[in-house]
């Protein structure tokens, strides 16, 4: 009973290999573990067997189609024997059709494949991707270009509406914008009718810039403040924009005073921010008070900052100098200047400056009192840094101090105002 | 229906019940609740009364309504939404808007507990949510703190909380601490009665003591090191330490801790039942509640850190797991293969 | 099924059976920022809806031409290019919607539904179903957004488009317009149509996927929806 069964799964393995064979192309690779079995299967009946187990990709199928049979043994158990000689017969028939034709199909495929590999996987994408995006730039240069002055056009009229909020009474504003622009300034313009001016400046803030427009009024008082567009944290900085309360307080202040942190009910939780606008109002004021009221900065040099700075002078006169951020100026009796000039760090700071007739700087002294304690309130006591001065005609030489970037730059620009303004002071002497 | 409830039960094991129904532990929670409602009556006035009458009202009325209206079993006779009522309205400020207190309970009971699926269900404390949906919507009328009538007669609040004036280094002194006549909200003033009716609730086991020790004490702990390491020096820490505590006890009886301690964090449904997870879970108060309290700028320290922490008590549950008896830890995989 | 392969099924399937925002969960990053006034609302759903239907129109003639490799480059090439084209109209001829919609119009490019939609429909249909799904869609997505700012604006602010109709005295329930009464809205409009759905006979499939959450045990929700 084993031999019958025996020969009888031999067969059905048998037939099942020749039910299996129009796979026999595809599959090239099949484990070699399986060729044994497949061979000792295909032993006992290999009288009826054909001639092509021979051929290389007949083997591979037969362990290819050997292993499922062995997996569909189960299945096949039941069936009668007759009818899968008469499957077989027919799948041979097939396949011998099939073979002659498979052959010169995987030599065709492979001489025309190179070429559109190359054009399918790697040209084509790069092709379709490149021509897409010229014309997507193309299309979208066009809308530019068209819409680009509408849109310029409503930002210009946007901010003439927002001069117009401040000063009510104005009709119409003249831009007097001086070039070069002064430090912090954006933009000036003059109301009709000597109704004011609105001047628009920014400072510094956490996210960089914060654009504000300060409208003073005929009398010299701050007639409204708007704060533009900025970069500051939203809920925070960005407060400044909508928080009317923040905004109110400044209207009806006189804008022949620098503002101060203490001045003033700062934003919450805001502390860069709110500095940033003081650094803007007073900039613009500042700008307004010098420039069109012809005003100055003053700034009351200490006896012994004087004594300082010019040694050999036994006593000294105040001079009259007009001129951008100075804060003061005296001519010391051994023919010395000082320029007070007023520069912007962290807040407010002033530097005074002693030269000689030539412009050759012969002392420095700081007021940084009102720098970060740690940042730049040293600066004043850093000797090493004011040594860089003396002895210079310019700044070029000079190496701010790591760290204290905000102050350094604010003595940097006070300095070279002071510089600039020798000659204006040489002719009121 | 309803009626065939008793009669005949019908479940799986375990058979062991127990006396205590979800009514006689609401009942004791709101017994619990009184002596601070009589307290707060008597420091902020009548309106204390009308306030809380109003939302324990509104509370049960819409959980009645609600399930009438989706078709439920009533479940008010549970008595969950008197507490509810009862705890919201101790959040609010004694001058606050009756209708705002509506709002206040309908998203307490409705959103936060029914739309969730009932008692059992809701994903944090019904009240302190409300709270927080309040002190978002109507922040304004939140914090306007009204004064003690009695002991001060100023309005609207002219002086701060105890905790705003510790913050710019004014301490209220203990006795007003203790028998809570300062600004806050109606229920979290007096320390007195809610320790009271803490210690009653861990008297007669409703809660446990855990979470209430763990949080109390690690906020005590942490502002306590915290004080001491801005002592500057520690020669300085050392010889403040008397001060330092007393200003940590005082910390304990500031704004709503005690409050939600006792009652609010120790709710069945949103806190961990394993000994393990509740101290995981008071610890995690405690950082938490110092942590906004000082370094954040709002002034709902206990409220997010309750809510934070009901979001985690799911994962707290997983996590801390209780080995059941007879039970070996499960070998890291390596040395299983190796044993196989 | 059998509706959605009709012209006038395609143009509906987006309206409810598929919206993309309460159904297929697409877009909810503007939806969520956007739904806190309905002037915002609505101009960002006309906008997006423009730039649907002429993606979806292009993406679809174009669609036998971009190899499958470089799809997703060339669908949001082309999809960048038309919120661009938006954007710079807006900017010149509406500039109030400009300054309401901020950052969130030129994020239009990479809202979750045009994408989708490109890679889900137009890419496999032809132009006119294409540009009808586009329309659906957007037209869904607009009716989502008007109808959630609308509840939001009314219950946070008080306002309609800008009209008070609250009366003053009643304080605005303000969390409806910050983030957390969003989501609770949006959760609520979800409930909405998903109940909708369901009274209109198509029962729809809701996957919860219980077995990630560890609120499994306590929750009577789980295994809703699971087959």
């Amino acid at each position: 009973m084993s031999e019958e069964t025996n020969k009888a799964k031999g067969q059905e393995v048998t037939e099942e290999v020749v039910d299996k064979k129009p796979a026999a192309p595809k599959k090239e690779t099949k484990p070699a573990a399986k060729k044994p079995t497949a061979k000792a299967a295909a032993k006992p009946t290999a009288k009826k067997a054909e001639p092509e187990t021979e051929t290389k990709t007949e083997k591979a199928a037969e362990a290819a189609t050997a292993k499922k049979a062995e997996e569909k043994k189960v299945w096949t158990r039941q069936l009668p024997v007759d009818e899968i000689q008469k499957a077989a017969a027919q799948q041979q028939a097939d396949t011998a059709e099939e073979a002659p034709a498979a052959k010169p199909g995987p030599a065709k495929a492979k001489l025309a494949k190179p070429t559109s590999e190359v054009w399918q996987v790697w040209l084509r994408p790069v092709v379709v991707l490149v021509v897409i995006c010229l014309i997507t730039s193309l299309l979208l240069g066009v809308t530019n270009s068209i819409t680009l002055p509408l849109v310029t056009q409503n930002a210009a009229a946007a901010e003439d509406a927002a001069r117009k909020e401040l000063l009510p009474s104005a009709t119409n504003f003249e831009n007097v914008t001086p070039t070069p622009l002064p430090d912090n300034i954006m933009s000036v313009y003059k109301a009709d009718g000597d109704a004011g001016y609105v001047v628009g400046a920014y400072g510094k803030g956490y996210g960089g810039k914060v654009p504000a427009l300060v409208a003073i009024n005929a009398e010299g008082q701050i007639a409204g403040v708007k704060f533009l567009e900025n970069g500051e944290t939203p809920g925070l900085g960005q407060k400044l924009i909508t928080d009317k309360n923040f905004t109110q307080q400044f209207t009806g202040r006189s804008a022949d005073k620098a503002l101060d942190n203490s001045d003033i009910d700062g934003i919450a939780a805001a502390t860069l921010s709110t500095n940033a606008a003081l650094t803007a109002i007073n900039a613009a004021t500042n700008y307004y008070n010098i420039n069109i009221m012809g005003g100055t900065l003053a700034y009351n040099l200490p006896e012994d900052a004087l004594a300082q700075l010019m040694p050999k002078a036994k006593s000294w006169q105040q001079l009259e100098v007009k001129a951008d951020k100075i804060a003061g100026a005296y001519l010391g009796d051994d023919g010395t200047y000082v320029l007070v000039a007023q520069g912007q760090g962290e807040k407010t700071l002033y530097a005074a400056v002693a030269m000689d007739n030539d412009g050759t700087i012969t002392a420095l002294w700081l007021d940084t009192s009102k720098e970060t304690p740690t940042i730049g309130l040293e600066m004043s006591e850093n000797q090493e840094y004011i040594d860089q001065y003396v002895g210079q005609k310019d700044t070029a030489g000079v190496q701010g101090v790591a760290g204290v970037t905000h102050t350094s730059d604010g003595i940097l620009s006070a300095v070279e105002a002071a510089l600039a303004a020798l000659p204006a002071a040489k002719e009121v002497a | 229906m309803p009626d065939n409830q008793n009669k005949l039960v019908v479940a799986a094991s375990p058979h062991i019940t127990s006396r205590y129904s979800t009514r006689m532990l609401m009942g004791g929670v709101c017994i619990a609740l009184l002596p601070t409602l009589i307290a707060s009556a008597f420091i902020f006035g009548p309106r204390v009364l009308l306030l809380t009458a109003v939302t324990v009202a509104t509370c049960v009325g819409f959980e009645w309504l609600y399930c009438l209206l989706m078709k439920k079993t009533t479940p008010i006779g549970d008595l969950s939404a008197v507490v509810t009522g009862l705890i919201l309205a101790f959040n609010l400020p004694p001058s606050f808007p009756l209708w705002m207190a509506a709002v206040g309970s309908l998203i307490s009971i409705v959103v936060v507990k029914q739309l969730f699926g009932g008692i059992g269900f809701n994903f944090a404390n019904p009240a302190l949510v409300g709270r927080i949906v309040l002190q978002l919507s109507f922040t304004g009328n939140m914090i306007s703190y009204s004064f003690p009538r009695n002991f001060g007669g100023v309005d609207a609040l002219a002086s701060a909380t105890p905790l705003a004036a510790m913050g710019t280094g004014q301490n209220l002194p203990m006795i007003d601490m203790l028998l809570g006549t300062h600004g806050g909200t109606l229920g979290e003033t007096c320390a007195l009665t809610l320790l009271l009716g803490g210690l009653f609730l861990i008297a007669t086991k409703i809660i446990s003591p855990v979470i209430p020790l763990f949080y109390l004490g690690g906020t005590f702990v942490f502002k306590l090191v915290l004080s001491m390491g801005s002592a500057g020096s520690l020669s300085a820490a050392f010889a403040g330490f008397g001060g330092f505590a007393w200003n940590s006890l005082l910390y304990l009886m500031g704004g709503g801790l005690l409050l939600g301690a006792f009652f609010m964090a120790t709710d069945y449904t949103t806190s961990p039942y394993t000994l393990k997870g509740k101290i995981v879970f008071g610890l995690g108060l405690a950082i938490i509640t110092v942590a906004i309290r000082e370094w954040s700028k709002t002034a709902e320290g206990v409220s997010y850190a309750l809510l934070l922490m009901n979001l985690f008590v799911p994962y707290i549950n997983a996590l801390c797991r209780q080995k059941p008896v007879g039970v070996k830890k499960k070998k890291p995989a390596k040395t299983r293969k190796e044993a196989a | 099924m059998k509706g959605k392969t009709t012209n006038f099924g395609v143009f509906v399937n987006g309206l409810l059976k598929e919206n993309p925002v309460l159904r297929l969960v697409l877009g909810t990053c503007p939806t969520l920022a956007i739904t806190t006034a309905v002037f915002n609302g609505l101009g960002m759903g006309i906008a997006a809806t423009f730039v649907l239907i002429c993606s979806n129109m292009v993406i679809s003639a174009l669609r036998k031409l971009i190899p499958a490799q470089v799809r997703l480059p060339a669908f949001i090439v082309i999809i960048a290019s038309f919120v661009t084209l938006v954007h710079m109209l807006i900017k010149a001829y509406v500039p109030a919607l400009n300054d309401a919609l901020g950052v969130y119009l030129p994020l239009i490019t990479v809202n979750c539904i045009i994408l989708g939609r490109a890679e889900m429909f137009a890419s496999k249909n032809g132009v006119l179903k294409s540009a009808l799904d586009g329309l659906g869609m957007g037209l869904g997505f607009t009716i989502v957004l008007v109808l959630m700012s609308a509840v939001r604006e009314l219950v946070g602010a008080g306002t309609l488009l800008g009209f008070q109709i609250m009366p003053e005295a009643v304080s605005p329930l303000t969390v409806a317009i910050l983030p957390p009464g969003g989501f609770f809205v949006f959760g609520c409009f979800m409930a909405l149509a998903i109940f909708l759905e369901t009274k209109m006979g198509n029962k729809p499939n809701v996957n919860l996927q219980c077995g990630a959450c560890p609120s499994a045990d306590n929750c009577p929700a789980k295994g809703v929806g699971e087959a």
